[in-house]
C-alpha cells in the first residue's frame, strides 16, 4: 500500500517536472543564456579549467619546471607517490589535522557561540575578539606562535611559572610533538568561523521552543539537546563541509611554523607538494601530489555542493 | 665560471662558513681559541659548566645543522674521502660517516648544540648570538653584518677556522657569480657590464665585503671578514653539502640528521639510511 503510494507520488512530481521544463528547441532562450554566462565563463576556462588541465597533463610527465623539454612517464609519478614514505606521512598528518582541527573547533565554536548569545556585557567586543584570530594572515599567525612555541618561548616560560615545569619541551623541535604543536594556532584561528555561524543558527531558532520547553519543566541540558543541537543540523553540515574542504589545502601554518621539520614529520600534502615543485624542482611529481589534494578536495566538496544546488533549486 | 667547457659568468661573492665566538663567554669559562678538535670539545664542556650555551644553531630548514656535520666529516672522512662522498662516487655506510653522525649525537645529546634545535628557526638564533645568548656559532661571514649593525664592539667577538686535524685544513663554502645566458642577444653588453661590476673601484663603492676580485681594500669595520678573506685565499674550501648533493636527497639528508639529533636513530643506521638514499636518488626513485 504504502509503495503504491509513493510510486504514484513519484509519478505525479514527474509529471509536475515535465510540464515546468521548458519546451525542447527554445534556442534563442540558450544562447541569450549562453552569452550571460560568456564572460565568468571565459575567466573560469582560462584561470581554473584550463590550468587544471595543463597541471594534469604535466604531472604524466617528468618535467623540471625549467627545461623546454618534457618526456611523458605514464603513471610514475603517481606509482612514485604511493611508495613514497614523506607522502605517508604527510597523507596521515593530513588525517589527522582534519580530524582534529574540525572537530575541536566545532565545539568551541559552538559553546563560544552559546556562551554569546546570552545577554552578556560588551557582548559585541567578545564576539570580535573572539573572531578576530579568524581574519589574521596564517604565515603571521604561524610565525607569531612558532615564537611562543621555541624552547624558551612564552608557552614554557608560562609552564614553568605555575609550577609545571617538568612539561617544558621543545615543542616544534621534537617529531612527536611538533604536529600537534602547529595544530594549536589552527584551533586558535578556526574556532571563530563556526562560532558566527552558530551564532547566526542559534538568533534563528523560536523563542516559544523554549518556553514551551521550559513550562514541562525541561533542564537547560534538555532543552540543548532536544531544541538547540537538532535546530543547528544545517549549520553543522555546512561548517562540517567547508571544514573539511579547507583541510585539504593546509599549508601556510606548517610551511610557517616547521618548514615539514624535523625530518618532515610535520609535512603535509600541501608542503610537499610546493617542497617537490619548488625546491626541487621535480614539477611532474610535485604535481602529480596537487592533483591527488585537488581530487580529495573535489570529492569531499561534492556533498556540500550538492545540497547547495538542490537548496538553490 | 665555466660549466660544460662553456664560461658563462664570473665570480663574485666567496662565502666560507666559520666559527663565530663572544669573547665575553670565552672569558667567562676561561677557554682560549681552540686548535683542535679535542680543544674544541673541550671548550665546549667548560661553557657548559659555566652556564653558558656553548653552540647557536637553527635546525629548521635543515642546513644550519648540516654546516656541523659537514664539518665532522671532513675530520672523520679526510678531504679525499669526503669529497667523494659528496660527489656520491662512495657508499655513504661507511665507519667514517657513522663516526661523524656519532659526534652529531653525541653534540646534542650533551646540549652543545641548542634543545629543541631541530625546531628553532637559524635567522633567529642568528640574531640571538648578536644578541650574546650564545658562545658560538657556525656561519658565513655575513653574520658580522648583523653583527656591526648591533653595535657590537670588534672586541666582543672573534672568528676561527673549524680545526679538523686534516691535511690541507679546508672548510665549508660556496661561490656565487654574475651569469650570462647562453641564449643572451647582447652577451657581449652584457660581459661589458661584468667587467664594470668586477673593478676593484665597483666592488669598493660596492661595500662587497665578500668580494673574489683581488686587490680590494677590506671593508671598515669587518674585520672578521676581512680575515676570512685572508683565509680563502690561503686554504681549501669545500662545497657546502646541499649545494653538492640533489634536493631530494639534500632533503633525505636533512631528515636523517633531525632523527640523529633526536636520538632516534643511531649513527650506523644513518649511514645505512644514506646510502639507501644515495641510491634511490641514482636510480630516480
Amino acid at each position: 500500500m504504502v509503495s503504491n503510494a509513493l510510486k504514484a507520488s513519484a509519478r505525479a512530481g514527474r509529471a509536475r517536472a515535465a510540464a515546468a521544463r521548458p519546451p525542447r528547441g527554445r534556442k534563442n532562450g540558450s544562447l541569450a543564456g549562453w552569452a550571460f554566462a560568456a564572460p565568468a565563463l571565459v575567466v573560469y576556462i582560462a584561470f581554473l579549467i584550463y590550468p587544471a588541465l595543463t597541471s594534469l597533463s604535466i604531472s604524466f610527465t617528468n618535467w623540471n619546471g625549467i627545461s623546454p623539454s618534457r618526456a611523458f612517464v605514464g603513471l610514475a609519478n603517481y606509482e612514485h607517490l604511493i611508495h613514497d614514505s614523506v607522502v605517508h606521512t604527510a597523507a596521515r598528518n593530513n588525517l589527522i589535522w582534519a580530524l582534529v582541527t574540525i572537530v575541536i573547533p566545532m565545539g568551541l565554536g559552538l559553546a563560544l557561540a552559546l556562551a554569546v548569545n546570552t545577554r552578556v556585557y560588551l557582548r559585541s567586543l567578545i564576539r570580535t575578539v573572539l573572531y578576530m584570530p579568524a581574519v589574521l594572515p596564517l604565515v603571521g599567525v604561524g610565525t607569531i606562535w612558532g615564537w611562543l612555541f621555541q624552547p624558551a618561548g612564552v608557552i614554557n616560560t608560562l609552564l614553568q611559572d605555575i609550577g609545571l615545569g617538568s612539561l617544558t619541551h621543545a615543542w616544534l623541535g621534537d617529531s612527536t610533538t611538533a604536529i600537534w604543536a602547529v595544530m594549536v594556532p589552527a584551533i586558535w584561528v578556526r574556532t571563530g568561523f563556526p562560532m558566527l555561524l552558530y551564532l547566526a543558527a542559534l538568533q534563528g531558532i523560536p523563542h516559544e521552543y523554549y518556553e514551551a520547553a521550559q513550562t514541562d519543566g525541561a533542564s537547560a541540558w534538555q532543552q540543548f539537546r532536544r531544541i538547540t543541537f537538532p535546530s543547528l543540523k544545517a549549520t553543522h553540515y555546512i561548517v562540517l563541509a567547508l571544514s573539511l574542504i579547507d583541510t585539504a589545502r593546509v599549508f601556510d601554518l606548517v610551511y610557517a611554523m616547521t618548514d615539514g621539520g624535523p625530518g618532515n614529520s610535520t609535512q603535509v600534502m600541501g608542503t610537499w607538494m610546493y617542497f617537490n615543485v619548488f625546491q626541487s624542482y621535480n614539477f611532474g611529481y610535485g604535481t602529480a601530489i596537487a592533483v591527488v589534494i585537488t581530487l580529495v578536495a573535489v570529492i569531499v566538496g561534492i556533498p556540500y555542493v550538492r545540497s547547495q544546488a538542490r537548496e538553490l533549486r | 665560471m665555466t660549466f660544460n667547457g662553456t664560461k658563462y659568468g664570473l665570480p663574485m661573492f666567496a662565502s666560507a662558513i666559520g666559527v663565530w665566538y663572544g669573547t665575553r663567554h670565552f672569558a667567562k669559562a676561561n677557554v682560549s681559541v681552540p686548535t683542535t678538535f679535542a680543544e674544541v670539545e673541550q671548550a665546549n664542556a667548560a661553557l657548559a659548566k659555566a652556564g653558558i650555551q656553548p653552540w647557536l644553531a637553527g635546525g629548521k630548514y635543515g642546513w644550519d645543522v648540516m654546516r656541523f656535520f659537514e664539518w665532522f666529516l671532513e675530520m672523520a672522512a679526510g678531504p679525499a674521502e669526503h669529497d667523494k662522498l659528496r660527489e656520491t662516487t662512495t657508499s655513504w655506510n661507511t665507519s667514517s660517516v657513522v663516526d661523524a653522525f656519532a659526534i652529531l649525537q653525541k653534540w646534542a645529546k650533551n646540549k652543545w648544540l641548542p634543545p629543541g634545535v631541530m625546531g628553532l628557526d637559524p635567522t633567529q638564533v642568528e640574531a640571538q648570538f648578536v644578541g650574546g645568548k650564545g658562545a658560538m656559532a657556525l656561519d658565513g661571514q655575513w653574520i658580522e653584518q648583523n653583527i656591526v649593525t648591533a653595535k657590537m664592539p670588534q672586541s666582543a667577538y672573534g672568528t676561527f677556522i673549524p680545526p679538523t686535524g686534516q691535511t690541507p685544513l679546508r672548510f665549508s663554502g660556496f661561490t656565487e657569480g654574475l651569469f650570462i645566458t647562453s641564449e643572451s642577444g647582447k652577451s657581449a653588453d652584457a660581459e661589458k657590464l661584468l667587467d664594470f661590476f668586477t673593478r676593484v673601484s665597483s666592488q669598493q663603492l660596492l661595500q662587497n665585503a665578500y668580494t673574489t676580485v683581488k686587490g680590494v681594500p677590506p671593508t671598515p669595520g669587518y674585520a672578521g671578514t676581512a680575515q676570512w678573506t685572508k683565509w680563502l685565499a690561503q686554504h681549501q674550501h669545500y662545497v657546502i653539502q646541499d649545494q653538492s648533493l640533489s634536493t631530494t636527497l639534500a632533503n633525505a639528508y636533512f631528515s636523517i640528521q633531525s632523527n640523529v639529533v633526536q636520538g632516534s636513530q643511531t649513527p650506523a643506521s644513518a649511514a645505512a639510511a644514506m646510502q639507501k638514499a644515495v641510491e634511490a636518488s641514482k636510480a630516480g626513485t
